[in-house]
């Protein structure tokens, strides 16, 4: 206190002012940057989590199996003449958590039977 | 504050603490640090945010579209429904035909939608499926290959389409296959009759004192039109030499260097030498006229090409020779005309080079001429020389201006007058006529609507390669082989007898005919 006094470096008003300045970096810049890295922080789980996704979406189609009973009906043209096929095999869902929430990045594909 | 203030100790605390009014100025710069830096990082987490949820988005319509290929795909290749080979081509053709797909989605809660076109280059079979997803679009290509597997399509002496008859002591040694109409009037097959898969014996008519064993086919074999090859271009740029060159009685003219004979070449009574000198040769002339006692010989040296253009007419007549030494390298003639009016091209076989004979206009052969056939070779050497000699033709007229490619009318590519050959033959698009004690061995290839034997004529053919022409036998005529046709008729104590199809043949069809199958590719 006397370092103070004795250079008379601060006065009240100005003390005051910055308290408020700081205040306002408290208030609306820290959580600014909080949302920010919680962004940053998310789309990387996001990332992460969609190539495992990936990852286990294509070992579903390296390993096909025999097993599914799901239909993909494709027509090709329209009217009486069309022609549509039926193709047996099995509808994926993979699906990875990430984040805080428990957020889940999902992929769907179509696997047809070996 | 000023700048230009200073104390003697000289510190900057000391110099910041004690000047009033310091403080605001530095909470302000932090604050605009602070600013920025808040900006900076919430700009990147919603970008990064963004990119992410694009890519997420981004691949679950990559995961649709490889959906809906893989699913088109698995169908044609592993054929789930157990389709015969005809039917699964005809379905890959009406998917060709149809192109695109109706938009479909895994379930009908899904929010994608993907569509499948598929297209045809060729063998190639390209299944190209896209999606969209949330405002995301992805798209894959999986290319499938369409294959002939040959083998069984050659083990029936005839297999034809849509006809088949046997009548006034038409024979056939072998098994017979047609996936129309059969008919027995009057004849003999000494092995099975095999019918369509689906057909039931009304297929076959017959009298009642014939007593043909009927079977099924398990297979629909395809036979694809033979490709016609494209013909070597005309060389240009060669030296060229206005004169006629002659080789008049007793003379010999000699060619040592690639040329062009703008006024053509005769050969009347003396010998054109043609010498490689070790190199590959090329000569073009206007014509090559060889008659009396000419004759023209290859001296052959090294294993270059020897080719030999003939703006107009190639002429072999009066029993004259064109002697081919066929090395390593190969020989290229191609001519608008070939007139072999009792002329002979003789190749000796020196080595495993191949001779292409491209005819494009007119073929007029007569007078028993010949082409690499010799007296002197068994059966099976023939056959080996044959391999090694093609003749192509494109015309689709006579040499009078008829008319040989409709089949409304009796105009024919004859191959008449006793005239031997040992060769591939390949026609383009004229009906054939083996006629009048002709004898050929080899393949004969024909993408025209008929081909027609008679006359006593002896043909030693591998295969009758003819899926989109009418054939008929009459006339006391023999083929050796197999015979592959839309329509087949055979009469006048004609005969057809099977000859196994070995590899080396197989191996020659095997892009056109046999069981479609279709093979994985690759993802694009």
């Amino acid at each position: 206190m006397r370092y103070i006094r004795d250079n008379g470096g601060f006065s009240i008003v100005e003390i005051l002012v910055c308290m408020v300045l700081i205040g306002l970096i408290v208030v609306f810049i820290l959580p600014s940057i909080t949302f920010g890295y919680l962004q940053i922080s998310e789309s990387g789980g996001r990332t992460r989590a969609v190539y495992t996704a990936r990852k286990v979406a294509e070992n579903e189609l390296a390993n096909r199996e025999n097993s599914g009973s799901d239909t993909l009906s494709i027509t090709f043209g329209d009217g009486s003449d069309r022609v549509t096929i039926n193709v047996r095999g099995r509808i994926v869902e993979t699906e990875e958590s990430f984040g805080a929430h428990g957020d889940k990045a999902k992929i769907r594909l179509f696997v047809p039977n070996k | 504050m000023s700048f230009n203030d200073t104390r003697e100790d000289g510190t900057v605390f000391r110099f910041l603490s004690s000047d009033r009014g310091m403080a605001l100025p530095m909470v302000l710069v932090v604050i605009v640090i602070f600013v920025m830096f808040s900006a900076a990082i919430l700009a990147m987490g919603l970008v990064d945010t963004e990119w992410s949820v694009l890519d997420s988005n981004k691949a679950q319509a990559y995961y649709y579209a490889h959906s809906g290929a893989e699913a088109v795909g698995s169908y044609i290749v592993e054929n789930p429904d157990n389709l015969s080979s005809a039917e699964l081509k005809k379905l890959v053709d009406k998917l060709v035909e149809k192109g695109e797909s109706m938009p479909f989605k895994l379930s009908s809660s899904d929010e994608g939608t993907i569509r499948v076109n598929v297209t045809r280059s060729g063998k190639i079979i390209s299944i190209i499926s896209s999606s969209t997803y949330k405002g995301s679009s992805g798209s894959v290509t999986l290319n499938i290959e369409e294959k002939t597997a040959a083998g069984e399509p050659f083990d029936k002496t005839v297999y034809s389409e849509s006809k088949l008859t046997i009548d006034e002591g038409g024979r056939i040694e072998g098994d017979i296959a047609c996936l129309g109409k059969i008919y027995f009037n009057n004849g003999s097959v000494t092995g099975k009759v095999f019918i369509s898969p689906n057909a039931d014996s009304s297929a076959v008519e017959h009298p009642d004192w014939i007593r043909p064993v009927v079977d099924r086919l398990d297979e629909i074999y395809e036979y694809d039109v033979f490709p016609f090859p494209d013909y070597p271009a005309y060389p240009v740029g060669l030296p060229a030499d206005s004169r006629t060159l002659s080789a008049g009685w007793n003379q010999t003219v000699e060619i040592n260097n690639d040329v062009y004979y703008t006024n053509g070449i005769d050969v009347s009574n003396g010998t054109l030498k043609i010498i490689r000198n070790n190199t590959g040769r090329v000569i073009r002339t206007k014509y090559l006229h060889v008659s009396g006692t000419g004759q023209v010989v290859d001296v052959h040296s090294g294993g270059g090409n020897l080719e030999l253009f003939i703006d107009d007419d190639l002429e072999l007549s009066n029993d004259t020779n064109m002697i081919f030494n066929l090395g390593d390298g190969d020989i290229i003639i191609r001519a608008r005309k070939l007139l072999l009016r009792q002329g002979h091209i003789i190749v000796n076989h020196k080595g495993n080079g191949r001779m292409y004979i491209y005819v494009d206009d007119i073929m007029s052969l007569g007078g028993s001429s010949s082409i690499n056939y010799t007296y002197n070779a068994d059966e099976e050497e023939l056959m080996k020389r044959s391999r090694k000699v093609f003749l192509y033709y494109s015309g689709t007229e006579d040499e009078n201006g008829n008319d040989t490619v409709s089949t409304d009318n009796n105009n024919w590519q004859s191959f008449p007058q006793d005239i031997r050959i040992a060769a591939t033959i390949h026609v383009k698009e004229a009906k054939v006529h083996i006629a009048n004690g002709t004898g050929i061995v080899g393949n004969l290839i024909s993408g025209g609507g008929a081909v027609k034997f008679d006359g006593g004529t002896n043909t030693v053919a591998k295969v009758v390669y003819a899926p989109e022409a009418d054939v008929y036998v009459s006339g006391g005529a023999r083929i050796t082989g197999v015979i592959i046709c839309n329509s087949f008729d055979i009469k006048g104590g004609a005969n057809v007898v099977y000859d196994e199809v070995g590899p080396e043949d197989m191996d020659f069809f095997k892009d056109v005919a046999g069981k479609i199958t279709y093979a994985y590719g690759n993802w694009q």
